[in-house]
């Protein structure tokens, strides 16, 4: 195995402390708030990426094979950023094939760590944090092997319980109704979080709609109940875990009686093909609009911009007059 | 009740042999053409792979000569293909056709088991008579199997050009046709003869490059531009792992192969430390097996958005550079053309030709 070790003798604590860098995409936006406190509870100096902006996107795409999606490219693009601008002495790179029972993330997710090596700088190490069907999210087992080799387990419980209430207080705010609480037009929001939540990568969608004073719903706002509850007219469950939050929050947004339907994703992403299209045959039988964006390096704002004017538009018009 | 199925190089020879044996009545798609490509584009999700755009212009075809029940199978994931036919029945549905789908789900994906599915399709009485064709099938395969590989290695050696191939379709078509197991070990025998026969340049060295990626594209000639045809009139020897025999035996007999597929996790152990879906490992397994045995060449093909298939793509390069081993990814799909994807090829094998020239 040819995965470099983190290097100076660490364990011993003092001032030299090290610096790792996590990036600031892909799920970093469920859990990355997390995965600070654990790292700085367990005596590391945290380095989070800044937000996602032109730089990030530019290093990564010139890093990433060309037909792999934004998301992912922009995760090389941070991971490059950390490495070669912020020097840090290690990248935190999350290996998440499951954070459900029988659940997976993406096929992406699961080969990560090895595609990162790939861009990474000779030498410079990782420090992984791996979910899958035995090692649990916030379990010691999740936790890397050098981290868990060299640190006492009670100091590694303790940061982890830590982490755990830092990610659920996440949750809670990430399921506080944002926008206004008029009653203009509701909007329901399906995306992946690291496509809703990176502003850059959404050109800044859930602002804008909060500049248009619209009442937005996003799949983090869905209700638990719903989430567990048999999705209709399918045989068997969905097994991506993000596909089906997605499903479930389309089919609660038709039940609340939203007045339209956003539907975000990344270019050439996998699950959203299918999804995509399982979510915009139950929303025509709903009658509910639905308006597909998709994203990639070479989005310009002015098109998105004028889209999304256009279906608030055509949504509020059809509220005026069909009531 | 008139069955069909997708299209995907021996898998029609395989059913039509099993179903026929049953009783069942099958309406065979014809084999992938322009309007196959049409039709599934033209009603499958714009983003979703080309196997299941492919699949669902077969569907279309064949509802079209009187098919009324699709015979598919399913999956627990990450890869798309488990969720294939979900999809597929309610864009059918939505265009009006009253249409049976009969999923064969493994075990673990959550839905009824394939078992109760197969029974309730077949009934008891066919169900019985089940081991049989699928023994007779299983040969079969094996025959058909052995001329593809023995037509790729004779190809690119033989004297004049042409008798391989013509070999090839003609003893494709007799296996196809043969009903007995006798009738099968004849087929094979006079193969055997025959192909020794076929003049061969002695002494001649072709290169050998191995062909690896998304099992549907790469052994669906006619989605594939036929790619071994194509390489093996180039003086290329094409050998490749991935057939339907081995996928069976890896998926569907598992646990008499365990150690097949620990084989595989461990050669790729080095690159890809997991299971990434579909055959990404199996990829990345394939171009370090071509590396320790001294291919000269390694062809990757996929489809255009192919999620494991694009893991393992990432990870080539480094593979390549470790074993000093050319590696090219086709990514296909509706937009590819034959002079482009020839071209490509072309250049490939004279790139590996003039290197392995210059080190002699």
């Amino acid at each position: 195995m040819v995965w470099p070790k983190v290097g100076k003798d660490w364990s011993k604590g003092g001032t030299d402390r090290l610096r790792i860098g996590i990036p600031r995409a892909l799920l970093y936006h469920w859990y990355g708030k997390a995965w600070e406190s654990f790292l700085l509870a367990c005596g590391f100096t945290p380095v989070v990426s800044p937000p996602t902006g032109r730089r990030q996107v530019e290093l990564g795409v010139r890093a990433a094979q060309d037909e792999i999606c934004l998301p992912v490219k922009v995760f090389m693009g941070h991971v490059r950023y950390l490495a070669e601008v912020e020097k840090v002495d290690a990248v935190f790179v999350p290996h998440q094939i499951q954070v459900e029972k029988n659940r997976f993330i993406c096929p992406k997710f699961m080969g990560l760590p090895d595609m990162v090596r790939a861009v990474l700088p000779r030498g410079m190490p990782m420090l992984l944090w791996l979910n899958d069907r035995q090692r649990h999210l916030w379990s010691v087992q999740a936790v890397d092997g050098q981290i868990r080799r060299k640190l006492p387990k009670e100091k590694i419980r303790r940061a982890l319980s830590l982490a755990r209430q830092v990610a659920s207080e996440r949750w809670t705010e990430l399921a506080q109704a944002a926008g206004s609480q008029n009653q203009g037009l509701q909007i329901g929001v399906i995306a992946h979080p690291y496509c809703l939540y990176d502003g850059h990568l959404s050109m800044d969608l859930l602002g804008r709609l909060r500049a248009a004073d619209v009442q937005v719903l996003t799949p983090e706002m869905t209700p638990d109940r719903w989430l567990q509850a048999k999705i209709p007219g399918l045989n068997k469950p969905l097994f991506w875990t993000l596909g089906r939050r997605i499903m479930a929050a389309a089919l609660y947004y038709a039940e609340q009686g939203v007045d339209g339907v956003i539907h975000l994703a990344a270019f050439g992403c996998g699950p959203e093909s299918v999804v995509g299209e399982l979510v915009a045959r139950r929303l025509q039988e709903h009658g509910i609009p639905l308006l597909g964006l998709n994203l990639d390096e070479h989005t310009g704002e002015a098109g998105f911009a004028t889209r999304l004017e256009a279906f608030l538009d055509l949504v509020t018009r059809r509220k005026s007059c069909c009531g | 009740m008139r069955v069909t199925f997708p299209q995907m190089a021996e898998v029609q020879i395989l059913l039509e042999t099993i179903l026929h044996e049953l009783g069942v009545e099958t309406v065979s798609p014809p084999p992938i053409n322009g309007e196959t490509v049409e039709l599934g584009v033209k009603y499958a999700p714009e983003f979703i792979c080309y196997p299941f755009k492919m699949n669902l212009g077969n569907y279309l075809q064949a509802l079209q000569r009187g098919a009324d029940t699709v015979l598919m199978a399913g999956g627990c994931g990450p890869c798309r293909f488990g969720n294939y036919a979900e999809v597929q029945q309610e864009i059918l549905r939505g265009l009006g056709y009253d249409v049976k789908f009969i999923i064969l789900e493994p075990p673990r994906a959550g839905a009824p088991p394939f078992w109760r599915e197969l029974l309730a399709f077949l009934g008891w009485r066919r169900m019985l008579k089940l081991p049989q064709a699928l023994g007779f099938a299983w040969k079969k395969l094996n025959v058909l199997e052995e001329i593809n590989r023995k037509v790729r290695w004779l190809q690119p050696r033989e004297a004049q050009v042409g008798n391989a191939l013509a070999l090839y379709r003609r003893y494709r078509r007799l296996a196809a046709e043969a009903s007995l197991v006798k009738d099968l070990a004849l087929v094979r025998e006079s193969f055997r003869q025959e192909l020794a026969a076929v003049p061969r340049r002695e002494g001649y060295r072709p290169l050998r490059i191995l062909l690896a990626g998304e099992i549907y594209m790469v052994l669906e000639p006619n989605v594939n531009f036929h790619v071994e045809e194509t390489l093996g009139r180039m003086d290329v020897e094409v050998h490749r792992a991935i057939s339907i025999s081995n996928w069976v035996k890896e998926n569907l007999l598992r646990g008499l192969n365990r150690r097949a597929v620990q084989r595989q996790a461990l050669r790729a152990e080095k690159y890809l430390r997991c299971f990434v879906g579909g055959h990404g490992r199996e990829t990345v397994a394939e171009a370090v097996h071509a590396g320790v045995n001294g291919y000269d060449g390694m062809v990757q093909i996929m489809p255009f958005t192919c999620m494991p298939e694009l893991v393992a793509q990432s990870i080539l390069p480094e593979v390549g550079r470790d074993y000093r081993l050319p590696v090219m990814t086709l990514i296909l799909d509706e937009h590819s053309g034959e002079a482009g994807v020839c071209t490509r090829l072309e250049a490939f094998v004279d790139l590996i030709r003039r290197g392995r020239e210059k080190s002699a």
